[in-house]
C-alpha cells in the first residue's frame, strides 16, 4: 500500500520541483460528516443498487460541484485517505473550497437569467456572479437569497443583486413578463410563461394569471439610480395558488419574494432540490426541470423527503448536496448517462492537462491566457446534445486546444509525463488517472503499451481526451 | 496553415483504406434550392448602401439598370447588377440590440424564453435534407457572434463554422501526419471499447467517423480556392469576404443547402463614412462576382440570395461622426430562386428616415422561405411537443416571381 502511495512518476532528479504536485499531501484530516437520515430514508427500503468504484463517484463530485475531473494531485490525496466514509467527507470538504462556489455561481446564475448576455449597460453577468459566489460561500440560506434578488434595488454596481431584475431589460424598459417568466420557472418550477399570450395548453395557467403574477413587477423601473419602485401601477396583483401564502401588506415585490419563498409553499423547495438534483446527475430528478406537477397531484417521494429535509434545516443548500451525495443513487454504478456540458468539458481538459490542481485564485495573467485558449473551442463547441455533432467530434479530434494539451510539450501532463521517467505502466496509470479517473484494464494495458517513442504518450492522451468516456456523466 | 493545395490536403490526411466513393447528388436534389446569406455585422446603414438620400448620405448617389432606383456610389459594380435582385428598403424590426436584432431577422421570430427557433437556413435544411456529400449541409464562412443555429431542431442542424474560409481549414485537417494519426484512431478504438460496450455511445463514434469521412472527402477541396481561375479569384477581392464568397459559391455548387457569410463591421457608431467607404466596396466586389457567377453557371434559378443586417443605421450623425442603430426603416437585397428581379418594396422618408409600406422581418421571413419553395405556415413539432409555423409572418407576393 505505501509503495503504491509514491508515485515515482516523475523520476528521482525532478521530484523535488514536481513531487509535491503528485505526492498526496500528508493526510490532513477531512472535515467531520455525520450520515444524514434523509440519504437513507431516500434509498428507502429497496435493495441497494451495485456502489460504483470510489474513484468514479469521485468524477461525479467534481464535475458536479468543480466543474472539472478531479486532479491528478487530488486522486493521490484521496486515496491515501482510508475513513470508510472518505466520500462523504471529501463532500463537505468540496462544500468549502472556493472553487465550488464559483462553478456554483456560474451554473446559478445560468439558471436565473440564462445564457446571453443581455442589454450591455445595465446588467453584468460576471458582477451577479460575483455576488452568488460570494453568498455561497457565507452559506447564505437560500429563501434569504432568492428575497435578495426579487426585491433587490439600487445601483447593479453596488447592489449586485439587482441584476437578477436588469437581466429582464429589454429594449430599455424592464419586461415584467420576462421577469415573471423567470422568476416563476427558477423559483417555483413552473413554465407559466406559455400564458403570457394564451391560456397554458396543458397546464391550468389562464393568461389572466400570468398578468396578475406579473403584476408584482409592474411597480418596478429602472433609471439613473438603478433599479426602484414607484408607486404608479394600478394593475391588481394576484397569485394563481397559495392564496394564504401571500402576505396582504407590503411593497409588491416584497409581498411577491415572501409568497414565493413561504414556509408551506412547497413548490418552492421542490424546484431547487430538481434544478441541484440536476447539476449533480446530469439529467433532473423530474423532467422538465422547470416544469413540476402541483405538488398534491404530483408527490415524488424522493423530490419530497429532501425537499422536507432541506427546509427543516433552514434552506441550506450544501446539506441538501450532501444529502444527494449521500444516497445510493449517486453512487450507483447505474448511474444516467448524459453529455457533460462544454464548460465542463473544457475544465476537464484544462485540469487533465496539468499537473496540479487549479486553483480559482490562480494569477490574473493564467486565466487570462485560460480564458483566451478556451474561448474559440467553446465557440466551435456549442452545446453537446445526447448526440453529440460532427463539428464537435472535428473540434476535439483536430482543435488547437486539444493539441496544445496534449502534444509533447513540457507544460503539460503528456509531456511531463513522457519525459520524466518511470515506467510505461506508471506513465499510463497517470494519463488514466488524469484523464478518465480510473486505471486501465489489464487489456488496455496489454494494448497500448509499450509506449514506441515520445510521442506515443500524447497520442494516447489524445485518445483519451476523445474517447466517449470524456464527454460523459456516467 | 500553409496554403492547402488538394494535393497537400489529401496527404495529411490518413491514407490507409481506400476513400469510400461519395455518391453524387441525384439530379432532382439539385433543383431543390439554396438559401445563400450574405450577413452584413452590425447593422449596416441603408443610407450608404441600397437606400441613399442625397443630402443625408455621405456617400454619392447613383442611378441603376433598374428604372428609378438609385443606390450608394459605393456600389458601381451592383449597380450594374440591380436588375437580378429586388430591394426593401421598409424592414422593420422592434430590436434594437444586436442579439435580439440578429435572432430575429436570422430566424423571423422575435426571441423569447419559450422555444429557441431555428435560423432559415437550418429550417432550409430540415425540410430539403442533403445526402450523400462529405460536406456539412449548412455552413458559415467568415467569424461572426451569432452564426446560424438549429435552435429546437438540435444542435446537428447548426451551422457548420469556418472561420477564415480559403485560407485555412480550421479543424478538418489532423495535426499529425499519417502514421500517428493512424496509431491515434487506433488507440481510440482501444480506449473506448469497454465504456462502448457499457453505453450506448454510438452516436459518438458514428460522429468520429463522419468527422474522418469528412477529413478525407473529395468534397473538402469545395474550400479550396487555388484551383479556381487567377482572374476569378481577383474579381470577388483580394480580401477575406471576397474569399469566401469564392467559397460559397463552391459550396453551392456542391450541393450545400444554405450558407451564410460575414462582413463584420458595420456597427459605425463612431466614423460611419469612413467605415462604410472602406467595407461597401468590398461587398460591391464580392457581392457583383458572386451574382455574375451564378448566372453564368444557371445556379440564380436555385439559389436564393439575401444581403441583409440586423438593423439599420440612424438619419442623424451623431457627435463621433457616427449614425446609431435603426431598426425602424433599414434595407436589404434578395435574389434568385422563386424571387422576383428589379422590385422595389418600400421607401423611407429624407427628413426622418420613417418607413412607408412596412416588410417587417417576421414578413421577410416568410417571404424568403416562399421563395424557397416552402410552406411558412407548415409547423415543426419541438421536443416538448409544441408546434411552431416555420414563420408567422406575412408573405409579400410583391416580392416573388411570377409562375
Amino acid at each position: 500500500m505505501l509503495a503504491r502511495l509514491i508515485p515515482v512518476l516523475f523520476g528521482a532528479g525532478v521530484v523535488a520541483a514536481v513531487a509535491h504536485e503528485v505526492w498526496p499531501r500528508p493526510a490532513a484530516p477531512l472535515p467531520d460528516a455525520a450520515p444524514l437520515a434523509v440519504a437513507a430514508a431516500v434509498d428507502g427500503a429497496s435493495l441497494p443498487p451495485t456502489p460504483a468504484e470510489d474513484l468514479l463517484v469521485l468524477r461525479r463530485l467534481h464535475l458536479a460541484l468543480v466543474g472539472t475531473v478531479p486532479s491528478l494531485e487530488e486522486i493521490r490525496r484521496f486515496e491515501a485517505t482510508t475513513e470508510p466514509d472518505r466520500l462523504d467527507r471529501w463532500t463537505a470538504q468540496l462544500l468549502n473550497d472556493p472553487r465550488h462556489h464559483r462553478w456554483f455561481a456560474r451554473r446559478l446564475a445560468s439558471v436565473y437569467v440564462g445564457e446571453a448576455d443581455g442589454a450591455f449597460l445595465v446588467y453584468r453577468r460576471d458582477r451577479f456572479v460575483d455576488f452568488l459566489e460570494t453568498a455561497l460561500a457565507e452559506r447564505v440560506p437560500y429563501d434569504e437569497l432568492v428575497r435578495q434578488m426579487i426585491t433587490g434595488r439600487g445601483l447593479w454596481t453596488s447592489r449586485p443583486q439587482t441584476n437578477f431584475v436588469t437581466a429582464a431589460v429589454i429594449r430599455g424598459e424592464i419586461d415584467e413578463e420576462e421577469l415573471t417568466s423567470r422568476t416563476v420557472r427558477a423559483f417555483l418550477g413552473q413554465r407559466i410563461d406559455c400564458a403570457a399570450c394564451h391560456d397554458h395548453p396543458f397546464e391550468d395557467w389562464t393568461q389572466d394569471q400570468f398578468r396578475g403574477l406579473a403584476a408584482f413587477y409592474s411597480e418596478t423601473k429602472h433609471g439613473a439610480l438603478g433599479v426602484h419602485d414607484t408607486k404608479s401601477s394600478t394593475a391588481v396583483a394576484a397569485v394563481p395558488f397559495g392564496e394564504a401564502y401571500l402576505p396582504e401588506t407590503g411593497a409588491r415585490r416584497e409581498r411577491l419574494a415572501a409568497w414565493i419563498t413561504h414556509p408551506n409553499n412547497r413548490r418552492f423547495p421542490r424546484a431547487t432540490v430538481n434544478r441541484v438534483w440536476t447539476l449533480m446527475f446530469g439529467r433532473p430528478l423530474v423532467a422538465p426541470v422547470d416544469e413540476l406537477g402541483d405538488p398534491g397531484d404530483d408527490e415524488d417521494p424522493t423530490l419530497d423527503l429532501l425537499a422536507a429535509d432541506y427546509v427543516e434545516h433552514g434552506y441550506d443548500l450544501r446539506r441538501l448536496v450532501r444529502a444527494i451525495a449521500q444516497t445510493s443513487r449517486f453512487a450507483s454504478s447505474d448511474f444516467p448517462v448524459s453529455p457533460i456540458d462544454t464548460e465542463q468539458l473544457v475544465g476537464s481538459l484544462l485540469q487533465s492537462a496539468s499537473v496540479r490542481t487549479l486553483r480559482v485564485d490562480d494569477g490574473l495573467l493564467v486565466r487570462l491566457v485560460r480564458f483566451m485558449r478556451t474561448q474559440d473551442f467553446e465557440k466551435n463547441y456549442g452545446t453537446p446534445g445526447e448526440n453529440g455533432t460532427l463539428a464537435q467530434a472535428l473540434v476535439r479530434m483536430n482543435g488547437k486546444l486539444v493539441t496544445d494539451l496534449t502534444d509533447g510539450g513540457p507544460f503539460n501532463l503528456a509531456g511531463r509525463v513522457a519525459a520524466f521517467g518511470g515506467s510505461d505502466d506508471q506513465k499510463l496509470e497517470a494519463l488514466y488517472l488524469a484523464y478518465l479517473t480510473r486505471r486501465p484494464t489489464e487489456t488496455e494495458r496489454e494494448r497500448l503499451l509499450p509506449f514506441e517513442d515520445d510521442d506515443a504518450v500524447s497520442d494516447v492522451a489524445w485518445a483519451l481526451v476523445n474517447s466517449p468516456e470524456m464527454s460523459w456523466h456516467h | 496553415m500553409a496554403s492547402l493545395t488538394r494535393r497537400s490536403l489529401l496527404k495529411s490526411l490518413l491514407g490507409a483504406g481506400a476513400v469510400a466513393a461519395l455518391p453524387r447528388l441525384a439530379r432532382a436534389e439539385r433543383d431543390v434550392p439554396s438559401l445563400l446569406v450574405l450577413w452584413l455585422a452590425g447593422g449596416a446603414s441603408q443610407l450608404e448602401t441600397w437606400d441613399p438620400h442625397e443630402r443625408v448620405s455621405t456617400c454619392g448617389v447613383i442611378p441603376t439598370l433598374v428604372p428609378g432606383l438609385e443606390i450608394s456610389s459605393w456600389l458601381p459594380r451592383m449597380a450594374e447588377r440591380m436588375h437580378h435582385v429586388s430591394v426593401v428598403r421598409s424592414l422593420v424590426s422592434k430590436e434594437g440590440d444586436h442579439a435580439r436584432g440578429t435572432y430575429a431577422v436570422k430566424t423571423g421570430y422575435t426571441m423569447n424564453p419559450t422555444v429557441k427557433h431555428p435560423s432559415l437556413g437550418a429550417l432550409l435544411t430540415k425540410m430539403a435534407p442533403v445526402g450523400g456529400s462529405g460536406l456539412p449541409p449548412y455552413v458559415s464562412l467568415g467569424r461572426s457572434s451569432w452564426p446560424g443555429t438549429g435552435g429546437h431542431l438540435g444542435p446537428a442542424y447548426d451551422a457548420f463554422v469556418v472561420p477564415k474560409p480559403g485560407v485555412s481549414l480550421h479543424d478538418l485537417a489532423a495535426p499529425v501526419d499519417e502514421p500517428r494519426q493512424e496509431r491515434r484512431l487506433q488507440n481510440l478504438e482501444i480506449v473506448s471499447e469497454s465504456f462502448s460496450k457499457r453505453m450506448k455511445t454510438a452516436a459518438h463514434s458514428e460522429h468520429v467517423g463522419a468527422a474522418l469521412a469528412m477529413m478525407r472527402s473529395e468534397d473538402l477541396a469545395a474550400f479550396d480556392v487555388e484551383e479556381e481561375p487567377e482572374d476569378v479569384v481577383d474579381r470577388y477581392g483580394e480580401h477575406d469576404f471576397g474569399r469566401a464568397c469564392l467559397v460559397a459559391r463552391r459550396l453551392v455548387e456542391r450541393g450545400v443547402r444554405a450558407v451564410e457569410v460575414t462582413l463584420d463591421g458595420f456597427d459605425s457608431h463612431a466614423n460611419n463614412h469612413e467605415a462604410h467607404a472602406t467595407r461597401v466596396p468590398v461587398l460591391d466586389a464580392a457581392l457583383s462576382a458572386l451574382l455574375d457567377d451564378l448566372v453564368a453557371r444557371d445556379l440564380l434559378r436555385r439559389t436564393l440570395v439575401v444581403v441583409i443586417s440586423e438593423m439599420g443605421r440612424t438619419p442623424r450623425i451623431n457627435a463621433l461622426d457616427g449614425r446609431d442603430h435603426w431598426p425602424n426603416g433599414f434595407s436589404c437585397v434578395l435574389g434568385g430562386a422563386g424571387i422576383g428581379r428589379g422590385r422595389v418594396i418600400g421607401s423611407t422618408s429624407p427628413d426622418d428616415g420613417t418607413p412607408k409600406d412596412v416588410v417587417t422581418v417576421e414578413d421577410l421571413g416568410a417571404t424568403i422561405l416562399a421563395g424557397l419553395g416552402l410552406e411558412p405556415t407548415k409547423s415543426l413539432v419541438t421536443k416538448a411537443g409544441r408546434p411552431v409555423p416555420l414563420s408567422r409572418g406575412r408573405v409579400e407576393r410583391r416580392l416573388l416571381r411570377d409562375s
